[in-house]
């Protein structure tokens, strides 16, 4: 079974996207701020994670540049899923090596879905 | 063509642009083009026929070039403050916009959660789940829709800003108790200490409550489990003073001297706690300052914050 890590705030899209890949049959590990997602990325081993940028205590690029200093999480395919559409931080995402930047509003719950898997069979 | 000779009618271009005529660049060109023009004539007139010495003819141009020079400032003015202007509008529909999508987000992704396949009506407790994600963000979107409506009324002075006499203790003493929940859910200490006789303030009522539920709001958003909250009442000068102490994650420095502004908001705020729009204290200082009121604080990063407000009592 694929394990994902999803770094999420808003409980209500932990809820939803996160109870919609458990029923597609992955395992998700859930994390609620920037610190938690990293602590969980370097002990859980996760297949892909799926990070928002607006995050509390770390936000989603220092995440990101945090997974890409140590050798054990800098390979780990990372989603990036916001409602910021910034075209800096788009920038920024996509050179720390972010596989692919997801602005939420623009994406349905199954599309997503699809993104994942799509990356995770990459 | 029509465009073209449209584009000719100065009044109509400046009406587009939103401005007072006298901040209006198109306007001001025609002004600079007939002064030009008449003080040509007129030195013409008055060199030819009248003066002999050139040195009056000289200070005259000078005093010309003076008016020009003040005419060309205030122009180049209004169009730092046309692009200020554009700049900001910008700025409000992509601030807007990404605060009213993160609840329109949840509520879409929660409806196709509930309409999925997967989803199995059996379990009743989590269908709740989901209908509360609905209903939660249903009311996020209309507190961000009733700020900017708020704003926008208060700015074209359309709101209920009919003063009257009231009890600032008795307005808070309401706030605190539907507060009550919010208050216990997070452990938070909160106490409120007026003088039994305190003179009743002149403002509007409606418009005062959204103030004093803000700061309380802020005050309960910003403190931690276990903090407390201590409200003050008291005479001040010709009025009464409002303070409202917390013990929460303060404002750094830096940040102090932009609080007051539409939308922005500290860094450790959005680091603590990711819900908030960035126009409470905007909306505050804007009663306020209608009301004949003033609202100062002092901050410390880590330490909590204290803000005070005044309202006169005749």
């Amino acid at each position: 079974m694929k394990k994902i890590l999803f770094v999420e705030d808003e409980a209500a899209i932990q809820k939803t996207l996160g109870e919609s890949l458990r029923n597609k049959g992955y395992e998700v590990e859930s994390a609620i701020d920037g610190e938690m997602g990293l602590k969980l990325a370097k002990s859980g081993n996760p297949d892909l994670i799926l990070l928002d940028i607006i995050l509390p205590k770390k936000n989603g690029i220092e995440v990101l540049e945090g997974l890409r200093a140590e050798e054990k999480t800098k390979d780990i395919p990372v989603i990036i899923l916001t409602n910021l559409e910034n075209v800096g931080e788009v920038e920024k995402a996509i050179e720390l090596g972010a596989t692919t930047y997801l602005i939420k509003a623009n994406y349905s719950l199954d599309e997503v879905i699809e993104k994942v898997r799509k990356t995770l069979e990459d | 063509m029509s465009e073209k000779l449209s584009q000719l009618n100065i009044f109509s271009q400046c009406r587009k642009y939103n401005v007072p005529l006298r901040q209006c660049p198109q306007f001001l060109f025609v002004v600079m083009g007939f002064v030009i023009m008449i003080s040509s004539s007129v030195f013409y007139a008055i060199g030819e026929n009248y003066v002999t010495d050139p040195r009056i003819v000289a200070f005259v141009v000078l005093a010309v070039a003076m008016i020009f020079l003040i005419i060309a400032f205030i122009i180049t003015h209004s169009f730092e403050d046309l692009a200020e202007a554009n700049r900001m509008k910008a700025e409000f529909v992509s601030i807007v916009s990404h605060q009213l999508r993160a609840p329109l987000t949840n509520l879409r992704w929660a409806t196709q959660f509930l309409l999925s396949e997967e989803f199995t009506v059996a379990n009743k407790d989590q269908n709740i789940e989901y209908f509360d994600i609905i209903k939660q963000n249903g009311a996020r979107m209309e507190g961000l829709i009733d700020d900017l409506l708020t704003i926008t009324r208060l700015k074209e002075g359309k709101t209920d800003n009919k003063k009257t006499k009231f009890s600032l203790t008795a307005l808070t003493e309401e706030i605190i108790a539907e507060h009550e929940k919010a208050v216990k859910n997070s452990k938070i200490k909160l106490d409120l200490k007026a003088p039994e006789k305190l003179s009743y303030v002149v403002a509007s009522y409606p418009l005062i409550k959204i103030v004093v539920e803000n700061l309380i709001n802020n005050a309960i958003r910003y403190s931690q489990e276990g903090e407390k909250i201590s409200i003050i009442l008291k005479a001040f000068n010709k009025g009464i003073r409002f303070e409202i102490k917390d013990e929460g994650i303060g404002i750094p420095a830096e940040d102090q001297k932009r609080i007051f502004q539409k939308f922005f908001r500290a860094k450790n705020a959005v680091r603590a706690e990711v819900y908030g729009t960035g126009l409470g204290l905007y909306i505050i200082k804007l009663i306020l300052d209608g009301m004949n009121g003033k609202i100062w604080f002092n901050s410390k990063k880590d330490k909590g914050s204290t803000f005070y407000f005044t309202l006169p009592t005749a």
